[in-house]
């Protein structure tokens, strides 16, 4: 079930028509959110709602034995959650890459392989809720939350629907007790939550999904151009913001509409000046559990620059293959965590860049790491690399820059507003002949966009 | 225990969401006001390849030709006009189609081209195999075609189930009228990767006056059937003269099939068909039966498409074979 289709939009209207008849028992609303929750994953896949719930129920247990224990058995309870949490992670999306893997390894050895190709079918959103659900017992074994002992407020927080398949990755420190207190809903809240909903919508089906169109031709190609290239990296770097950030914009705005308060996920990535700065910026859920949960224990930057380079290059290839089991996942996190590296070894030089020199370097490091992320392998990845020194140009250039600007345009304007007024809801705080204005736009650019298959999110796949 | 607490009322509701729905409204009539009194630009409905290629033809026809090359797919595909054109030495327009028109809408689309010439008016009528065995052509591309011919924006309207909620939104004017004639649409799949946006499509058609299909041929054993030809077709074909302007010379033939789908006896069974269409046809007309019936798996695109290797020695074949009939010698 897609936020951007007829199917979610009734799916809505349903819930908020029951939710609104509960709203006196806070029990009651929390049951009917992990029912509503439960449905709307089970509409993908119905087989893998088991899953979902048993480790959920699982991580709810485990949380309150290491809440009670200590010692060894504290650590091997710790230790038994990650495993079970990255053993199914790990089979359900890694087992055929490290299979397919390890027989071309065999047979580039002359060997020959003899088990079957795995087809393992990946339940949508599992990397999401699986960190989420594990991040919690970590933060209960280092004491920065309580084990929650209500097992519906528990299972609503893992399920929570608005967030479930693509994050953000809440901590349970802040969103645990949302589940657990009074909510308040304003007209403010309203306002911010509709304006969050049309701007994400926006940027999913106005922006995200015709740019993605352009990435699937300059992608697609049998043979690249330089031009090409660059249109097809520039398309696919505003489609997985558009898509991602609009799926964390609609998350945040529906929350809000349901008296939660979601993180903020994105925060004006491309504005940045520095490679740390984007990190900051970019699925900030994710970059802040990898800190926490791999960065830090691995030594972080406490024992020299030699440890503090290593683990910056680890924890980022670690992110590369949580967004997927393939090698170019793998290149994408390397080219990041070295990019990162570097940086930081240069960091005496670069504030004597002028800011935009600054920008437009992050730019190109991110975009070439975009190169990495969307070419469909390795060889394809080096074949569009050597494409970039040719200096041609395929037969829809112009074509290609003129859907470019026109689809690019209206993300960079509102962008730019954001930047200026330097708040994520600046839509909702305008005056009410600028808001309506300004939504009106949206919601008809919107419409314009539409279209009667409506494409899936890209966060979904990982 | 309360969950929530709300401090808003059903009024604030309304003004919240009310105002942005009714600056929609707003643009949407406005749109309207202006598309009524003429001061949007004229409709060019060209949001993927059945619509560029049906509005290209339908602009194309609009010219006066007096040799013109009609039909499906195929014909579209199999052709290139321009070479064509270079080999008769003389003008030639290809008006094939992509979308799976009727026999009725072929004839109209070449009557409008040779109806602007005083002599010499000939019509070639190419379709696949698969066009004499299909049993109904797509109204809604029909409906189009004919919307199209009358000079109105109907690509909403007829192929898309939502127009009345993007008529009431005035979203086709803004398609067809303001971002068709500033933008091309892009296309997927293996025509996106060769073409990349409508108007390359556009651009190739008026160059090649024909298009290349990039598809690489997949051999389908299940979808090969003996060449027969559906009596349904019968009245359509009888009608086809019909609609051609007096004197109009007719040739019709057959495309080939891949020799991996052909049944042995493919010759014969197309010489008979042609037979037949040329029975119901009438008069002298032409019978391309030295096209031929089948070719290597290799030169096809798909199986009623020719590559790009296979439409060039094709277009040339025929090319020969309507310069050596009488009436060109």
């Amino acid at each position: 079930m897609l936020f951007n289709s007829g199917t979610f939009a009734l799916f809505l209207s349903a819930f908020v028509g029951l939710y609104w008849l509960v709203r006196n028992s806070l029990t009651g609303r929390n049951r009917l959110i992990l029912a509503a929750s439960w449905l709307f994953y089970g509409w993908w896949d119905w087989r893998f709602l088991g899953l979902l719930i048993a480790s959920s129920l699982l991580d709810h247990r485990l949380g309150i034995a290491v809440e009670e224990s200590s010692g060894i058995r504290r650590r091997r309870l710790v230790a038994f959650s990650v495993a079970i949490n990255l053993g199914l992670l790990g089979f359900f999306k890694y087992a055929g890459f490290f299979a397919d893997s390890m027989a071309a390894l065999i047979r580039s050895l002359g060997g020959t392989p003899d088990w079957p190709t795995l087809n393992i079918v990946l339940p949508v959103g599992i990397s999401f809720y699986t960190f989420q659900s594990l991040g919690y017992v970590l933060d209960i074994d280092n004491g920065r939350v309580k084990a929650c002992r209500d097992r519906v407020q528990f299972l609503a927080y893992v399920a929570f629907f608005p967030q479930l398949v693509a994050g953000p990755i809440e901590r349970a420190s802040r969103l645990l007790p949302q589940f657990q207190t009074l909510r308040t809903v304003d007209a403010a809240a309203i306002r911010t939550g509709l304006w969050w909903v049309i701007l994400g919508l926006f940027r999913k089906v106005a922006v995200a999904d015709p740019c993605g169109a352009l990435a699937d031709i300059a992608f697609g190609q049998e043979h690249h151009t330089t031009a090409g290239v660059l249109l097809g990296v520039t398309a696919f770097a505003l489609q997985i913001y558009g898509d991602f950030a609009g799926y964390s914009d609609m998350a945040r705005g529906l929350a809000r509409l349901l008296g939660f308060d979601l993180m903020e996920n994105f925060a004006l990535p491309y504005f940045a000046d520095g490679l740390r700065s984007f990190w900051r910026r970019w699925h900030i859920s994710l970059s802040e559990w990898l800190r926490d949960n791999v960065y830090i224990p691995l030594g972080g930057n406490r024992f020299g620059l030699n440890q503090t380079l290593r683990n910056l290059v680890l924890t980022m290839v670690i992110g590369g293959l949580w967004h997927g089991a393939a090698w170019h996942f793998v290149a994408w996190g390397a080219w990041h965590g070295v990019a990162l590296a570097l940086a930081l070894l240069v960091r005496t030089w670069t504030p004597w860049l002028p800011s935009w020199g600054r920008r437009l370097g992050v730019l190109a490091v991110v975009g070439f790491g975009w190169l990495l992320f969307r070419a469909p392998d390795l060889d394809s990845a080096w074949s569009m690399t050597r494409a970039l020194a040719d200096g041609t140009a395929p037969v829809w250039a112009r074509s290609g820059t003129l859907h470019l600007i026109w689809f690019a345009t209206p993300l960079l304007l509102l962008d730019g507003f954001q930047a200026r007024s330097g708040t994520a809801d600046w839509g909702a705080q305008l005056g009410w002949v600028g808001r309506s204005l300004l939504q009106g736009l949206l919601i008809y650019g919107t419409a314009l966009a539409w279209r009667q298959e409506p494409a899936t999110f890209l966060y979904f796949q990982f | 225990m309360r969950s929530h607490t709300y401090t808003i009322a059903s009024s604030d509701l309304g003004r919240l969401m009310g105002p942005p729905f009714l600056v929609v409204a707003l643009i949407a009539g406005f749109l309207r006001i202006a598309a009524s009194l003429g001061f949007l630009p004229e409709t060019r409905s060209i949001p993927d390849m059945d619509h560029v290629v049906l509005w290209e033809q339908t602009r194309h026809s609009r010219s006066p030709v007096s040799w013109v090359l009609t039909g499906d797919s195929s014909c579209l595909m199999n052709i290139s006009g321009k070479e064509l054109a270079a080999q008769l030495g003389r003008p030639v327009a290809n008006l094939g189609t992509i979308s799976l028109l009727d026999l009725a809408s072929y004839a109209l689309l070449a009557s409008n081209a040779v109806v602007q010439v005083p002599a010499d008016r000939s019509v070639v009528l190419l379709v696949h195999p698969d066009f004499l065995m299909r049993p109904a052509a797509d109204s809604r591309f029909v409906a189009q075609l004919r919307a199209l011919q009358g000079g109105e924006a109907a690509s909403e309207k007829t192929v898309d189930g939502t127009w009345k909620l993007s008529a009431f939104l005035s979203l086709d004017l803004v398609r067809d009228k303001l971002e068709s004639h500033l933008r091309g649409f892009p296309l997927s799949g293996a025509f996106g990767h060769r073409y990349g946006f409508t108007s390359e499509v556009l651009k190739s058609l008026r160059q090649d006056n024909g298009l290349v299909d990039p598809r690489r041929y997949r051999p389908d054993e299940a979808a090969s059937r003996p060449l027969e030809i559906s009596p349904r077709l019968e009245p359509s074909f009888r009608d086809f003269r019909g609609f051609l302007p007096p004197g109009t010379r007719i040739f019709v033939g057959l495309t080939p099939l891949p020799a991996s789908e052909a049944s042995p006896d493919v010759d014969s069974r197309r010489n008979r068909a042609l037979a037949t269409l040329g029975g119901w046809i009438g008069g002298d007309v032409v019978l391309l039966d030295s096209l031929p019936a089948v070719l290597p798996d290799s030169e096809f695109a798909t199986r009623t498409h020719l590559s790009e290797r296979g439409r060039i020695p094709f277009t040339r074949r025929l090319g020969e074979l309507l310069s050596n009939s009488r009436h060109l010698r």
